[in-house]
């Protein structure tokens, strides 16, 4: 029977599994309010000028830039989306935060390309470990190649963000904001944490509260990736187990739910590095969960949109924006037979240069996630 | 093996149809063998999620890697 830890009725373990699940259940509690004290606190902090806060970002490649360069610094998508999600709520324009969810995507695969730096010591190890990597990368790379322009010139996730999210609010009998309780169980926490932060006045008390929330999302996302890691390992297992074989959808599949039960895709992600590295996954098998993995991890910011406080349609748009940009990234790339393995020839090339030149490795990490962002940043500031 | 030019044509018929079969089953056991290889390393997740972590050993490992890799170049 496969390992789901769930131990005998009444032993120690048992206890420890419930837990652990009620402390997960609190964290993501915690989450929610977080996202929404951020909103909270851009909006007081902001008022009506959060568009002008953010006109620096307006420039789609510096918002790119700005998703990017923060996923990479803090490691974590799943953070970076939730806080992209609050301030939405609280006034930053879906448009601008677009192309910030599109670099999100683009710097939480830096986890995954420095875990494999861990397989240097052994050549063939080190260039599959390095691939398993970079195919991530170069997927998110293309995704944001051929999506950026396409939202620049026709809005279409913006488009296709609204639409989705238009049924879950004021639309008639379809509307479920009368009935979100998820707000109501979050209110008393994040308006002790307004009350007591605002009093400082608003531009001050809402920075203490952005920071404060985006402080509580990453501690509470980084805990309940450690917590999911160890109660889910075995549902994991099972899952990879009945992906093998079975072709590269089922592959994505069991990325995407992996991802989701884990609540992390730089977990996800990373599995693959010593997976590949033992020899036993081609790159051709593991592009497959990468790519699942991009889809599960679009939960989290769905979760945090659920219970914003003010403009909870935009944040519950953006929220969408990120799944719909990662699903049809999937379709379209995989599913186009002159796209789909792309990523996969550059990763093998690169994996073969940085097995042979370490250093190549280095400038790749460097370049791609902070030195050509950091260059494109100045450049559109100046412009 | 015999010139091919003797080999009469139902008998070449044959060879390949026979060639085409056993080739069919061992790409078979092939994969059967990988998929193995696969469930193995599956059943090892929690060995792997330890190498799946950032570790600032890995970073130093690597740095003194490629450091030696740039001399050993440099010598030769």
């Amino acid at each position: 029977m496969a390992e789901t830890n769930i131990a005998a009725p009444g032993t120690t373990e048992e206890k420890q599994n419930w837990i652990q699940w009620l402390a997960v259940a609190g964290l993501v509690y915690l989450l929610i309010c977080a996202v929404g004290m951020i909103g909270g606190g851009f909006k007081a902090a902001a008022g009506d000028q959060a568009k002008e806060l953010f006109a620096f970002a307006s420039n789609p490649f510096a918002g790119l830039v700005v998703g990017t360069v923060a996923t990479a610094l803090i490691q974590s998508s799943s953070t970076v989306t939730s806080i992209i999600v609050g301030l939405v709520a609280g006034g930053l324009p879906v448009e601008v935060a677009v192309p910030m969810v599109m670099g999100a995507n683009i710097g939480t695969s830096i986890t995954n390309t420095i875990v494999s730096l861990g397989h240097v010591r052994e050549k063939s190890e080190f260039k599959r470990a390095f691939s398993a990597a970079t195919v991530h990368d170069f997927f998110n790379l293309l995704s944001v190649v051929v999506f950026l322009p396409l939202e620049i010139a026709f809005g279409l996730l913006e488009g296709l963000g609204k639409m989705l999210a238009a049924p879950f609010y004021g639309g008639g009998s379809a509307s479920m904001s009368g009935l979100n309780f998820i707000k109501a169980a979050t209110a008393p926490v994040v308006d002790t944490a307004k009350g007591a932060l605002l009093s400082l006045g608003d531009q001050i008390g809402g920075i203490l509260l952005i920071v404060f929330g985006i402080g509580l999302i990453f501690l509470s996302i980084a805990y309940i990736g450690k917590l999911l890691k160890k109660l889910m390992v075995g549902k994991a297992k099972e899952i990879m187990h009945t992906a093998i074989g079975k072709g590269p959808v089922s592959g994505i599949f069991s990325g995407t739910l992996v991802t989701v039960l884990v609540q992390s895709s730089s977990t996800t992600t990373s599995l693959m590095v010593p997976l590949a590295g033992s020899g036993a996954f081609g790159l051709k098998q593991i592009y497959p969960f990468t790519l699942g993995a991009n889809i599960g991890t679009c939960i989290t910011a769905l979760l945090a949109a659920t219970a914003v406080t003010g403009n909870g349609e935009a944040a519950l748009q953006i929220a969408f924006i990120h799944l719909t940009y990662n699903v049809l990234g999937v379709l379209l790339i995989f599913g186009l037979p002159f796209l789909r393995y792309l990523p996969v020839k550059a990763a093998e090339w690169l994996g073969a240069t940085a097995s042979e030149n370490k250093m190549a490795a280095l400038a790749y990490i460097l370049c791609v996630f902070f030195i050509i962002p950091g260059v494109c940043l100045g450049i559109t500031s100046l412009v | 093996m015999a010139d091919l030019k003797l080999i009469k044509t139902s008998t070449l018929r044959d060879l390949v149809e026979e060639t085409e079969h056993r080739l069919d089953e061992l790409r078979e056991e092939l994969e059967r063998r990988e998929d193995t290889e696969r469930h193995h390393e599956i059943d090892r997740l929690d060995e792997h999620m330890k190498h799946a972590e950032l570790s600032l050993t890995s970073i130093r490992d690597f740095i003194s890697e490629m450091l030696a890799d740039m001399r050993n170049k440099k010598a030769s």
